[in-house]
């Protein structure tokens, strides 16, 4: 996905919802760090930016934004892309104090919407916590492009209630991608 | 001997029992008893049991919990099944909403998923009905890249969408 899709779908989702503020959860919020020219073909991502809200209504808004722009909709047919109502719950790991951390991207496109989208490093252990193979690979490429600091990867990782078998999995997973990536 | 011809990117070979409980994680006796009960289809070399890849996928994935938004899709998959059984037509409005979609995203993972999409949509209905109804992780990656938008009507969409609820 680009950054001139992306804030279609925020413009899109925030008339639908009435709202102005928009998280990104998922593999799209990188673009609130970087332009799609500056990622590595592996953190390109989907066709769809996972759209999430905050505070009351946030269910009934994720639902909205499906019911409009969603999977299969007019405006999937239509422009090749859409935007996916997510709710952050139990499945969608965040990282102790990633409010604190967002990174809020805006344009004169995604008018009047902001996207909140998580900081590059709380997004990468979010993907590792899953442990996909396209998780693995979007770390890899990103610190690769020198974009993921892996001594701060280890410190996030340190800070998140993870299972500690699999939180050392993770660990001694970026300490040799690390070493790899620096040889 | 029949062959199954499976996409590019996906690799469908037999394992023995033992490997498929690695897969698992469980144990080899776990594996034969999903065999004999008909949980898990397999083949005999001579006296022993042989599983597929893909059969072994479908088990490991259909007990991981869904997300609302991946049940959300999976229900508009099948919606969508339904209707392509009926009439294997409406294939080429996917068709022409995946020329439309390869020319826009040309890079990475979503050019890889359509790339397989393509294959899907030019080979028999029977594998196409399969990953559209698939609880498997390459099935829910290609329903997030889905060619289909439009083969639903709106009605039928909001139908899908709200008996997910």
């Amino acid at each position: 996905m680009k950054r001139v899709e992306l804030a279609h779908i925020l413009r899109a989702a925030s008339r639908i919802t009435d709202t102005t503020d928009i998280v990104i959860v998922g593999s799209q919020s990188i673009l609130g760090s970087f332009d799609e020219d500056d990622l590595p073909d592996e953190a390109v991502g989907s066709i769809e930016a996972d759209v999430a809200f905050l505070g009351d209504g946030s269910a009934e808004k994720a639902l909205a934004v499906d019911g409009a722009i969603g999977e299969d909709s007019g405006f999937h047919q239509m422009y090749g892309y859409y935007g996916q109502g997510v709710e952050i719950d139990g499945l969608i790991v965040l990282l102790e104090g990633w409010q604190n951390r967002i990174v809020r991207w805006e344009s004169r496109s995604s008018e009047p919407a902001r996207a909140l989208c998580l900081d590059p490093h709380d997004l990468a252990i979010s993907k590792l916590v899953a442990y996909r193979e396209k998780d693995q690979e979007f770390v890899h490429a990103m610190t690769e492009a020198g974009l993921l600091n892996p001594p701060l990867l280890l410190e996030r990782l340190a800070a998140t209630d993870v299972p500690q078998p699999h939180a050392r999995r993770i660990a001694s997973w970026v300490q040799g991608m690390a070493e790899r990536v620096t040889r | 001997m029949r062959s199954v011809s499976m996409p590019s990117g996906t690799t469908d070979q037999l394992l023995t029992t033992g490997e498929a409980a690695r897969v698992l994680g469980t144990s080899r006796q776990h594996v034969v008893n999903l065999t004999k009960r008909g949980d898990l289809p397999y083949e005999t070399t001579g006296t022993h049991r042989r599983v597929r890849l893909s059969d072994v996928d479908r088990v490991r994935y259909s007990t991981q919990r869904l997300s609302a938004d991946q049940r959300r899709s999976l229900h508009l998959a099948y919606a969508i099944a339904g209707k392509l059984v009926q009439d294997p037509a409406l294939v080429d409005v996917a068709r022409q909403n995946l020329e439309r979609m390869r020319a826009r995203h040309t890079r990475g993972r979503p050019a890889q998923w359509l790339a397989q999409w393509q294959e899907l949509l030019d080979g028999p209905l029977d594998e196409l009905l399969i990953v559209l109804t698939s609880p498997s992780q390459r099935s829910r990656e290609l329903r997030q890249n889905s060619p289909f938008a439009g083969v639903l009507t709106d009605d039928e969409r909001r139908a899908a969408l709200a008996a997910t609820r």
